[in-house]
């Protein structure tokens, strides 16, 4: 190839490149409000944890939608799960969001405070889906937003789980981890590093303190999350239980899950060198891969003293938000009510194997059968169980729990104390709140 | 006087041999070691992408395309590919030309508030990209090449531009003007003269440079998720960030994925170490 042909061929292929990305641009969009079928009307859906589970499952889901609404396209935009909060955050303060797009609870605030989320209830109460969705469901919606307001129809809410290897419990003669001495009892007796086994598999690393509230609350039975507009973090009792937990470090747990985020957590729990791993219910698919059908458990978080009391943190809602930008609302509340329908809702649930939101997909009978969620749904609804809701309504509260991250893993490694590290938390969020007050009133 | 000869015997060769030995501990071993560190990845990567499901062999057995296909059908990659490769190519051209042009400038003519200039040049490249998503997201936006990939060329092009330029500057000014004046001497103009006489003596920076723009265009995550807002315009760092879920990864294809983004750099790499060393400390040196 001469200069001069390579020269040409650059251009040509910078051209077309040039070409291609000003065609790409123009492309997109669809038709005005009201879409025909030859024109339908495209609304852009983004989903927040893209991925091989969850994109082949919208993408069903949306045909299904499709077919149903020919005057309605879709089109999936799959986003990461951990870029997603910047690229929302990047979208919002662009001024370029999605019509529809699934966020999670601790995003609600900040994303409904700089006013790009519809408040919903009004649409949702004028829809068949009134009176569908699970009130604890509801509830946690509208305690993740800044005013009490239903930003997101939930889809799913995602309590912590303690996953358990019901085989080495039987081996081991262990009871099943229903109290914090039993878990504590058991990480001990079937850690063996000799043999690369060990009692729990920690998170210390990335996502760490998303699971420490329901660690410190279900062990230390506190109630309310805030006391006197003061949050009750740094109780002396919960001090004490996030003491004992951080104390097993290195000593039920390896020395390398001071590292871990999730991936790390549950690689070292499904690949068989850890006996318990806490977690949500979106991690049982991996386990059943893993283990097959049966052989890994998961009950609700430990109780305190006494098995069947419970205190249960808040379950975490995720759900599709309608974005206030949206030039097609009426065909994007659609697609919502579609998500949160019976079918749709069960679908979803099932394949992610998390709790489903609507009532009627909370009948189905895969519900029942699915031990883990039917023993999650049971902890829920028991009158002895007390539920505390959290500090989720603020808009600082993600980011808190990303500062508090490193502190926990110097709490592990014992630079610091459980007391230092629940000061510094407690501080942080009644900083937060005390100005979430005088920003927003009680 | 009597001369007598003997027929050397190995232990003559000792000290060849103990500078043999010596060498494998100071230089073989290390870097046998340092290898296997480097490539352990990609043998991880190659196992996984050719091993069927479910296989537990350290090699890539029971062998499978599955998961190449996987990828390039199912989960879109053929696109991604597509769209990464005119992204990067685009990005080479224009950092390439621009980059020659601003070199040109700063090695040739003296300008007031020249060393500021090239000062400011180098500053920049200390802004992390994620500090300006916001701003340039807006300006995108404003010119309405939100979700397209003429905002990846442009904005992977600046980012590149400051250390390209000044790398092709200093390799300039290790080619002696007499060149030039010679060629201006025999009636070129100064664009003929750079053409016919300093171009051809720059393909080592060229290649340097091209292959610094390519790659780093090949490899941005960030500006890709942030500008693009359609899947069929997303790249490859994209989709391979895709294939892992919140609370689940599929090894396979991410391990296929890895391969199909990797293959393009390492035969770019392959074609042009010979010039991208020689490039690269040349434009280091200061002339």
């Amino acid at each position: 190839m001469t200069k001069r042909t390579l020269l040409r061929s650059m251009t040509a292929i910078a051209a077309v490149g040039l070409l291609g990305g000003v065609t790409a641009c123009s492309s997109g969009g669809g038709g005005g409000t009201g879409g025909t079928e030859e024109n339908p009307v495209t609304i852009t859906f983004w989903d927040n944890n893209a991925g091989p589970d969850r994109t082949p499952l919208y993408e069903e889901l949306i045909a299904q939608f499709e077919d149903e609404n020919p005057t309605i396209n879709v089109e999936y935009v799959g986003i990461p799960a951990a870029d997603a909060p910047q690229k929302y955050e990047t979208a919002v303060a662009g001024g370029s969001t999605p019509d529809v797009g699934i966020v999670v609870g601790w995003m609600v605030s900040s994303l409904a405070a700089q006013g790009a989320l519809e408040p919903i209830e009004e649409r949702l109460t004028g829809s068949d889906l009134d009176g569908k969705i699970a009130d604890d469901s509801l509830t946690a919606a509208k305690g993740a937003a800044f005013d009490g307001e239903l930003y997101i129809v939930p889809m799913t809410s995602t309590p912590d789980t303690l996953w358990y290897r019901s085989d080495l419990f039987e081996a081991a003669g262990l009871d099943a981890p229903e109290t914090w001495d039993q878990f504590y009892d058991a990480a001990e007796a079937l850690t063996d590093p000799a043999a690369g086994m060990f009692g729990f598999a920690m998170r210390g690393g990335a996502g760490s303190t998303n699971q420490l509230l329901p660690v410190a609350y279900s062990c230390s039975g506190i109630d309310s999350f805030f006391e006197g507009g003061e949050t009750t973090l740094n109780d002396p009792a919960n001090v004490e239980c996030i003491q004992r937990f951080a104390d097993m470090y290195n000593v039920s747990t390896a020395q390398a899950d001071v590292g871990y985020g999730y991936q790390e957590m549950v690689t070292a729990f499904d690949g068989g060198s850890a006996a318990m791993m806490q977690h949500n219910l979106g991690s049982s698919q991996n386990h059943i891969d893993a283990f097959g059908e049966g052989v890994v458990v998961g009950l609700p978080m430990p109780a305190g003293e006494t098995a069947g009391e419970r205190t249960i943190i808040a379950p975490t809602p995720e759900g599709p938000a309608l974005f206030s930008e949206s030039e097609h609302p009426e065909e994007a509340w659609a697609f919502v009510e579609f998500l949160t329908s019976h079918s749709a809702n069960s679908t979803w649930n099932e394949r992610t194997g998390q709790l489903p939101a609507n009532t009627d997909a909370r009948e189905d009978a895969w519900v029942s059968e699915n031990d883990a969620l039917a023993t999650q749904i049971e902890a829920i609804s028991d009158p002895s169980s007390t539920i505390v809701p959290t500090g989720l309504y603020l808009p600082d509260w993600n980011g808190i729990l990303g500062e508090m991250a490193a502190p926990f893993q110097s709490l592990l490694l014992k630079e610091i104390t459980a007391q230092q590290f629940m000061d510094e938390w407690a501080e942080k969020i009644n900083t937060a709140e005390a100005e979430y007050r005088e920003q927003f009133g009680d | 006087m009597t001369i007598t000869t003997r027929r050397r015997t190995p232990s003559d060769f000792s000290l060849g041999r103990e500078s043999t030995a010596s060498r494998a501990v100071s230089l073989w071993i290390p870097l046998g070691l340092f290898l296997t560190f480097t490539l352990l990845p990609f043998y991880w990567m190659i196992v996984y992408a050719f091993r069927e499901e479910g296989g537990t062999l350290p090699l890539p057995f029971p062998f499978t395309f599955e998961h190449l296909e996987t990828v390039w059908n199912d989960l879109n990659f053929s696109t991604y590919f597509a769209n990464s490769t005119l992204v990067a190519v685009s990005t080479l051209v224009f950092t390439v030309v621009l980059s020659l042009l601003a070199g040109y400038a700063m090695s040739r003519y003296d300008f007031k508030g020249k060393a500021p200039f090239m000062l400011v040049l180098l500053a920049t490249q200390f802004i992390p990209g994620a500090m300006l998503l916001i701003p340039l997201f807006i300006i995108f936006r404003q010119f309405e090449l939100i979700d397209s990939l003429v905002a990846l060329v442009i904005a992977d092009t600046v980012f590149q531009l400051p250390l390209c330029a000044i790398l092709m500057a200093n390799f300039m000014r290790n080619i002696p003007i007499e060149l030039e004046e010679a060629a201006w001497i025999d009636g070129c103009g100064r664009v003929r003269g750079f053409l016919a006489v300093v171009l051809p003596l720059l393909r080592p920076a060229i290649v340097a440079v091209g292959s610094f723009a390519f790659i780093g265009a090949w490899n941005n995550f960030l500006f890709a998720l942030m500008f693009i807002n359609s899947n069929d315009r997303f790249t490859l760092p994209v989709g391979l960030n895709s294939t892992i879920g919140e609370y689940s990864a599929d090894y396979g294809a991410l391990a296929a994925g890895g391969i199909v983004a990797a293959i393009p750099v390492v035969i770019v790499f392959a074609i042009v170490q010979r010039f991208l060393v020689q490039g690269v400390s040349a434009g280091a040196v200061k002339g």
